[in-house]
């Protein structure tokens, strides 16, 4: 193994965290560099001398703050808790929602027909009533199948 | 088998039961919280919102896993979505500095009835040891604490973390390989 490598394992060594093998090669090459061995000494003070099992107490008042959230939190109607959900979603994930705003918007962009595209649609639809009307197609349960069949020729033709 | 019982008794909405849940997991939480924030009030305001979700739900908890892995499933993703927020907070106020340290108002456990020179001592290692961890990425910080800090076996940190053991060690791994560089320098420049 290289210094380097020695250097990187060095906190997996103190917590007796590697294969046999491996513990052995850095132990033989602790007792031979210097310069390991000093890395070794200053990482063992941090690492092993935190007080690391010390328990933080939590403030005593802290049951009496909770029981005031959850009254707060039954008196509030639903709808309210709903929508304040959905605020605090918005304020931990910004990024997602702002993509998923954008892709809404760029839905209704695209899905919006433009001015001209109303304008042919529009001709379209009046030539193809005044059609209908022409044919008495209006009085649709009159038509023979075999005429109906003939007025829908006539109606595509007037889209080409 | 008591765990069963006290289920039970919130389903049948015995005040006293919650209490319990309560009394027997608020330090545990609490802990949890405040190695993954850092400093005493987060881990409060934190701790509060954990047993919020725990009382809203813990009627339909269905023993899927234990009691326990469910409160520190809970109390880790609110404390990783508490620094986002905080963090994001950082970014619409322009405080830079803050967001790059991530530390500012770092508390450390215990700190209270040593003489001033142990005091001094105790602090730097603890500051250097927990500075160091607070700048390691989400999962690696989340897998250490669990591990060093709540002494969990991997199979429940997999648990918590939704990952799979193998997952687990090789985030420990990674975590303890990064520490290894960052906090020599640490020590030294003191
Ligand atoms: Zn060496």
């Amino acid at each position: 193994m290289t210094h380097s490598e020695i250097q990187q394992h060095l906190l997996r060594y103190l917590d007796g965290d590697l294969p046999d093998e491996k513990m052995r090669q850095i132990r033989e090459h602790l007792s031979t560099c210097p310069v390991c061995a000093e890395r070794h000494t200053v990482l063992a003070s941090l690492w092993l001398s935190e007080s690391r099992l010390e328990k933080v107490k939590p403030s005593p008042f802290l049951w009496t703050r909770l029981q005031a959230r959850i009254e707060e939190y039954e008196q509030t109607p639903a709808f309210v808790r709903d929508l304040k959900k959905i605020l605090q979603g918005v304020l931990v994930h910004p990024f997602p929602t702002l993509a998923v705003i954008a892709a809404i918007v760029m839905g209704i962009y695209i899905g919006t027909p433009r001015q001209s595209q109303r304008h042919a649609d529009g001709q379209l639809v009046g030539q193809a009533s005044a059609k209908v009307e022409d044919l008495g197609l209006d009085q649709f349960d009159v038509v023979p199948p075999s005429a109906l069949g003939r007025s829908l020729v006539e109606i595509s033709s007037i889209q080409k | 088998m008591r765990e069963q019982d006290l289920i039970k008794r919130i389903r049948a909405n015995d005040p006293r039961a919650f209490k319990e849940v309560f009394d027997s997991n608020v330090t545990l939480i609490h802990n949890v919280c405040f190695r993954m924030l850092g400093n005493r009030q987060d881990a409060e305001d934190v701790t509060q919102e954990v047993f919020l979700e725990v009382h809203k739900s813990l009627k339909r908890f269905r023993f899927e896993s234990k009691l326990s892995t469910w409160f520190y499933r809970i109390a880790v993703n609110r404390s990783l979505n508490h620094q986002r927020k905080k963090k994001l907070d950082r970014w619409l106020s322009l405080d830079f500095n803050a967001i790059e340290e991530g530390t500012e108002n770092l508390d450390i456990p215990g700190a209270n009835d040593e003489s001033p020179s142990d005091l001094i001592e105790k602090k730097d290692t603890e500051r250097i040891v927990q500075e160091a961890i607070g700048k390691l990425p989400e999962r690696q910080r989340t897998a250490l604490l669990l591990h060093r800090y709540e002494e969990l076996p991997y199979q429940e940190i997999a648990s918590i973390m939704d990952v799979t053991v193998a997952s687990v060690e090789s985030l420990l791994h990674r975590a303890k390989q990064t520490l290894a560089k960052e906090l020599f320098p640490l020590k030294k420049d003191l």
